[in-house]
């Protein structure tokens, strides 16, 4: 007889796999039916599997953000990774003057890395509260993003999409990105085997994660690490794609009843993937006939920050 | 038998002088405590025995003369203190499940994982904040949780720091009931800053202050004890005993 624990981990990922059939069927429809022309096929196929990757990686990176520091609040973008990150990979362009795939990938990933770890040191030094992070993360980011707007004048010529970057956009998906989110899917997967039990004692803090076996600061850090650079890899290539990465983990564990993070990382990574991948397809479709081609990350951000408000509201309420 | 030693112990944690014990022998069977005013160290003592503290000398621990690798500690071990709950809600049920990492550290629970969760909240009294999250419990439900998820491990060792504090008259007798039923088989070592919690519940007072052992008292040798726990608590005391049980109270009259 099969456990308890795996009967009811069966269902869920049944659940996802008939979600997943499900998106894949739509796309089909949508995007690959009725079309004659190789070249199309191509570049939808690219920007679709970009669009679902980015997303994965983002819940990803948002669910381990959000348990490794017991805070519903966070995400990439919420704590400056996506920031840091965009303007370092502009910078490397505008410094360097090519956009060579390693280099965007590399300036974006030590970027995003010293955004977080800046955000990170700003939110220990007001206290440390939810509402620090947030406050040291939006300081941060918007310093950054502030820079990147500026330098994405500079760049236009070498980069002609560094203004859709800003938001997020999947207007250029590149054959040559495919190994890299190959590769990044697969480390999340891997991280999420490893780490999802001891994110779970980190929730209970320091002192309890610590006596049952799992160092809280060692496990911080590898997540913090992983998350952080994962997601910075995808801002390098796509841009900030805000808030996505914060609403995902939050639906999983509303939809899931649950803040075991073996199912809420699971879920989050799916949920965002579908999401993402669905308002670009939205945008492309729908958007594109009445107004042209809106980025993406833009109307994910636009959702995604009512979404934000709302939490930071109750837990606001939830601290007074 | 678990058998606790504590040779030429001393913790320095934080801006606080410091903890030293010389020679401590602690056995399972009976509940030993730590009892000082605040701030005499006994976190900093409990802390070290757990082994979440750096410390200088020799602490070790046997289970029937098997002596525990300081690697194995948190399979052993438990340390309950207060939490601060994450504003990620988690279920009792889910902390309990959670806190059996030391036992089974794969990616699915098993069913025996299931089943010593439902064990300990029955044992506990729990079973029916199962489904409430730990921010939502009031001070003395929170205690037996927090006790459940210490004993959820099935530790040889339970160490609870200030398992009274924040708790009425009701839930304080609760917890002395739990707390004796636990030592049968565990090594109990709870630390407290009130004499009569200490004398109603332990067996075995140690006396802390300042960082240093000032005592080490069978509750049957407490009218010796009397005079330095006035003079360490700076409080009049007074020995009473009720229903054959010597008992320390406070004496709180006006011309004291």
């Amino acid at each position: 007889m099969r456990s308890l624990d795996k009967t009811y981990f069966l269902k869920i990922l049944l659940l996802d796999v008939l979600l997943l059939v499900t998106a894949f069927i739509v796309v089909y429809v949508v995007d690959f039916h009725n079309v004659n022309s190789r070249i199309i096929e191509e570049y939808r196929f690219y920007r679709d599997t970009y669009a679902f990757l980015a997303g994965l990686i983002l819940g990803f990176s948002g669910s381990v953000l959000q348990a490794s520091l017991r805070n519903p609040l966070v995400d990439h973008y919420v704590l400056g990774i996506g920031s840091t990150s965009l303007f370092a990979a502009y910078l490397a362009i505008a410094l360097l003057g090519s956009v060579d795939l390693v280099l965007i990938a590399v300036s974006s990933l030590a970027g995003g890395l010293s955004g977080l770890a800046l955000s990170l040191s700003l939110a220990n030094y007001l206290g440390g509260s939810e509402v620090a992070y947030v406050l040291a993360g939006v300081g941060v980011a918007s310093l950054f993003s502030g820079l990147s707007f500026i330098l994405s004048y500079y760049i236009l010529q070498k980069q002609p999409y560094a203004w859709a970057l800003l938001l997020g956009s999947f207007v250029t998906p590149l054959k040559e990105y495919l190994p890299y989110l190959v590769a990044a899917s697969f480390i999340s997967l891997i991280a999420y085997l490893q780490l999802a039990r001891k994110l779970n004692l980190l929730l209970l803090g320091d002192i309890y994660s610590k006596q049952l076996g799992v160092d809280p600061k060692t496990t911080r850090l590898v997540a913090n690490l992983v998350a952080g650079g994962l997601s910075s890899i995808v801002v390098g290539f796509f841009g900030t794609i805000g808030f996505l990465g914060l609403v995902a983990p939050n639906l999983a564990r509303l939809l899931f009843k649950t803040s075991d993070n073996r199912v809420t990382v699971l879920n989050s990574s799916i949920l965002s993937g579908i999401l993402l991948l669905a308002t670009d397809l939205a945008t492309r479709k729908v958007l594109v006939t009445k107004v042209g081609e809106i980025p993406a990350g833009g109307v994910v951000s636009a959702f995604g920050g009512v979404f934000f408000l709302l939490i930071l509201l109750r837990e606001v309420k939830s601290i007074g | 038998m678990i058998v606790v030693e504590i040779r030429d112990l001393n913790v320095v944690y934080g801006r606080n002088p410091g903890v030293t014990v010389e020679r401590l022998t602690l056995t399972s069977g009976r509940v030993n405590c730590v009892v000082g005013p605040n701030g005499a160290g006994k976190s900093s003592l409990l802390k070290a025995v757990a082994g979440l503290l750096t410390y200088r000398g020799e602490v070790s621990i046997r289970i029937n003369d098997v002596e525990v690798e300081k690697n194995e500690l948190h399979r052993y071990v438990s340390y309950v203190s207060d939490i601060q709950p994450s504003s990620i809600k988690v279920s009792v049920r889910e902390a309990l499940l959670y806190a059996r990492y030391p036992c089974s550290p794969g990616f699915f629970y098993s069913d025996r994982d299931f089943k010593y969760v439902e064990e300990t909240s029955r044992l506990l009294g729990i079973s029916h904040l199962m489904e409430k999250s730990l921010s939502e419990l009031s001070s003395g439900e929170l205690q037996r949780v927090l006790i459940a998820i210490g004993i959820v491990k099935n530790p040889a060792l339970l160490l609870l720091d200030e398992p009274d504090i924040h708790l009425d008259l009701y839930n304080k007798t609760r917890l002395i009931k739990v707390i004796r039923g636990l030592a049968g088989e565990k090594l109990v070592f709870l630390s407290t800053h009130d004499p009569s919690v200490a004398s109603t519940l332990c067996d075995r007072l140690i006396l802390l202050n300042n960082g240093r052992m000032q005592g080490d008292f069978g509750i049957e040798e407490l009218n010796q004890a009397l005079g330095l726990f006035e003079e360490v608590f700076k409080t009049r005391l007074a020995l009473v005993e009720v229903e054959g049980r010597r008992m320390l109270i406070p004496v709180y009259s006006v011309s004291t």
